[in-house]
């Protein structure tokens, strides 16, 4: 693998990083409201799995979408513009991070309901078999959404139906407070899934980022050979609170949070970098500082656009009426 | 011309649009073999084998399935059956399908045709008998479409499958209607949102839709041609209000009346009533299922559903006020 690639990867996934450590002290100074679920400590799984795809391939996400949007190259301008619901945001303003739609760039949507756009991109991965385009569909999870129905129907079809997609499991091992003991009766996702819908499952370490990316690569050459849904769980760790407005935190030990954050998948992949010479310190460092100064630049921009205008949204309710007079 | 049934007509709108339109996809349960709930698709999977799917019973796999495939450019008709199975796919339709043009800002259209089957007064007990097209009212984007003849069936199935849409469309059918026949008029033209206009009169304004309408005309038997204006609202969902609020205006007096258990009667009331100047109605009333659970008896489950013994009484009621 070429330096440059590495390097590569690890910007990406400190600009994820900057991006979320922004956006999560705009939640604390209250310029913005609602809620924001970050995925500091994720980064790995999104950047080594995207890099993998082709540039083509359609990616859906959850609740907790940043770094899968970043990854999939995303403007952080446009979706801090949708976080401040501006009209110029992903989707003008009207959706926010949770749902946030961006069709050109193979993003197709960020979901609010657990679960949901695993039932969405299997239907997309249908539409990918009919129309016979060597596209795969990805989606990214929690495995708390693995105890929703949807996912079981879900795959289970994908699996009949020999469907181009990726489910991507990132166990972070909470579904809010509740430890995946109590979520999943399976000790063995995987395997459990394995066997259950008889389609290829991987387990990979999610905070390393080679590991993830390695993976990945084969399942893609396999699915382009032969069309067939695959299973991943990606092992990694969220070192945040679930949600920004997260009031009681205490489900987890600081042990066991500071055991995992030994493991940090930028910090690990910088000290190899560094220390197999493809980058110096110094070099560490200009890129941290590039990646924050891009982020603080992508969110001026977008905190001086104008709100989307209420005659235009009104418009859109048009399209809908209950009555036509 | 050739008499033909409901159930014909849908399926011949159907078929029409299958050759033209290479985008539609058929899924749901038993429909390859069985051709879905009443043979509806039969004879499609062998003509267009890669585009009739049967699914597994996974009806809220298959509805957020079909907001995928509709995502991505295709058409997809979904096989609901019994109206009442739609509840196990829920979120898929008024969380996800429903919303997605919104919330995408019109990035993504998801036209999805929902081919769902009412069948009160049947005797097929509470689970199987439920008219809840009242709970997509309120939903924004989602229309909602209700044949009562083979005519209409036809012509709103070919309307509800055009590239006009941008959301999901629910064809409603009624069983107890499938086998009506009466002569087969491909061109017929109902003007898009209108209600329909059966009688013209001037001192009671009835709105009705779907199998109820038949109750509603033989009820009207009884009375004078010129005492009542009966409309039919086959497009539930947007509806044109104008000439229900213009009859009312006129006549006083206005009765809504509905097989279910009486929301969507409310809802048109509303509609209506919040139309009219001030001063204008003196009596409004909505006949509907009561607040129960459909009984499994079959004798009785028919007595609560508005009879045309009832709707009589009812008229007769409102004309002497
Ligand atoms: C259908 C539904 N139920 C409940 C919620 C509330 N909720 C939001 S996130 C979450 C936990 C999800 O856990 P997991 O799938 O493991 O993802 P993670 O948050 O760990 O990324 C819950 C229960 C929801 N958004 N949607």
């Amino acid at each position: 693998m070429q330096n440059a690639v590495y390097k590569d990867w690890l910007y990406k996934m400190l600009l994820i990083r900057a991006f979320e450590y922004f956006t999560k002290g705009l939640y604390t100074q209250k310029i913005v409201t609602g809620t924001m679920h970050l995925a500091i400590g994720q980064e790995a799984v999104a950047v080594g799995s995207i890099a993998a795809l082709k540039q083509h391939d359609i990616v859906t996400a959850s609740h907790r979408p940043n770094h899968i949007m970043l990854a999939k190259g995303l403007e952080p301008y446009k979706i801090f513009a949708e976080i401040l619901g501006k009209a110029t945001g992903y989707s003008a303003g009207l959706s926010g991070n949770m749902h946030l739609f961006a069709k050109d760039k193979g993003f197709w949507g960020s979901n609010g309901i657990v679960a949901a756009n695993i039932g969405i991109s299997t239907g997309i991965a249908l539409a990918q078999k009919l129309s016979k385009k060597d596209k795969v569909v990805v989606t990214y999870f929690g495995e708390g959404a693995m105890a929703e129905g949807l996912f079981h129907e879900s795959v289970n079809i994908a699996s009949l139906w020999k469907l181009p997609i990726i489910y991507v499991c990132e166990n972070n091992l909470y579904a809010q407070s509740t430890h995946i003991s109590k979520e999943l009766a399976t000790k063995d996702i995987a395997e459990g899934v394995a066997k259950m819908y008889n389609i290829q499952t991987y387990k990979v370490d999610g905070m390393n980022i080679e590991e993830v990316y390695n993976t990945f690569v084969k399942i893609r050459q396999q699915i382009s050979k032969k069309p067939q849904p695959v299973f991943v769980e990606a092992q990694t760790y969220r070192f945040n609170k679930h949600s920004v407005n997260e009031k009681i935190s205490d489900y987890r030990t600081h042990n066991e949070i500071s055991t995992w954050q030994e493991r940090d998948p930028i910090k690990t992949f910088a000290q190899k970098l560094i220390k197999e010479f493809v980058i110096t310190k110094e070099e560490l460092a200009q890129l941290i500082q590039k990646a924050k100064n891009r982020i603080e630049e992508a969110f001026k921009k977008a905190y001086n656009d104008s709100d989307p205008k209420l005659e235009e949204v009104l418009k859109l309710w048009q399209k809908s009426p209950i009555l036509m007079q | 011309m050739a008499k033909i049934t409901y159930i014909d007509a849908i399926k011949q709108a159907i078929s029409k649009n299958l050759k033209t339109n290479d985008k539609i996809v058929i899924l749901g349960q038993d429909v390859q073999i069985w051709g879905g709930y009443g043979g509806l698709f039969k004879g499609f999977y062998k003509e267009y084998a890669n585009r009739v799917y049967d699914t597994p019973i996974s009806e809220f796999a298959t509805v957020n399935i079909a907001a995928g495939l509709a995502m991505a450019g295709y058409l997809p008709i979904v096989e609901v059956s019994f109206f009442d199975f739609i509840l196990y796919a829920i979120d898929g339709v008024i969380n996800q399908a429903a919303k997605i043009p919104f919330l995408s800002a019109g990035q993504f259209s998801t036209h999805i045709v929902f081919r769902a089957v009412l069948h009160s007064g049947r005797g097929y007990g509470a689970t199987h008998s439920q008219s809840l097209e009242y709970m997509f009212l309120e939903v924004p984007y989602i229309k909602l479409f209700y044949p009562s003849s083979p005519n209409q069936a036809y012509f709103l199935t070919d309307f509800a499958l055009k590239n006009i849409h941008t959301a999901p469309v629910f064809l409603l059918e009624h069983k107890l209607l499938h086998q009506e026949q009466e002569e087969f008029n491909p061109n017929i033209e109902l003007k898009p949102y209108h209600p329909v206009q059966y009688t013209q009169g001037s001192q009671l304004t009835i709105v009705s839709y779907g199998r109820i309408t038949k109750r509603v005309l033989q009820a009207l038997t009884y009375f004078d041609k010129d005492t009542i204006t009966f409309f039919e609202t086959p497009f539930l969902k947007p509806l044109n209000i104008k000439p229900i609020i213009e009859s009312v205006k006129h006549t006083k007096r206005l009765l809504v009346i509905e097989e279910g258990h009486g929301t969507t009667a409310a809802w048109l009331l509303k509609h209506i009533v919040e139309n009219l100047p001030k001063g204008v109605l003196e009596q409004a009333k909505t006949l509907h299922f009561p607040s129960l659970p459909h009984p499994y008896n079959k004798e009785i489950e028919n007595r609560l559903i508005p009879t045309v013994e009832r709707i009589q009484q009812t008229i007769e009621s409102l004309l002497k006020q």
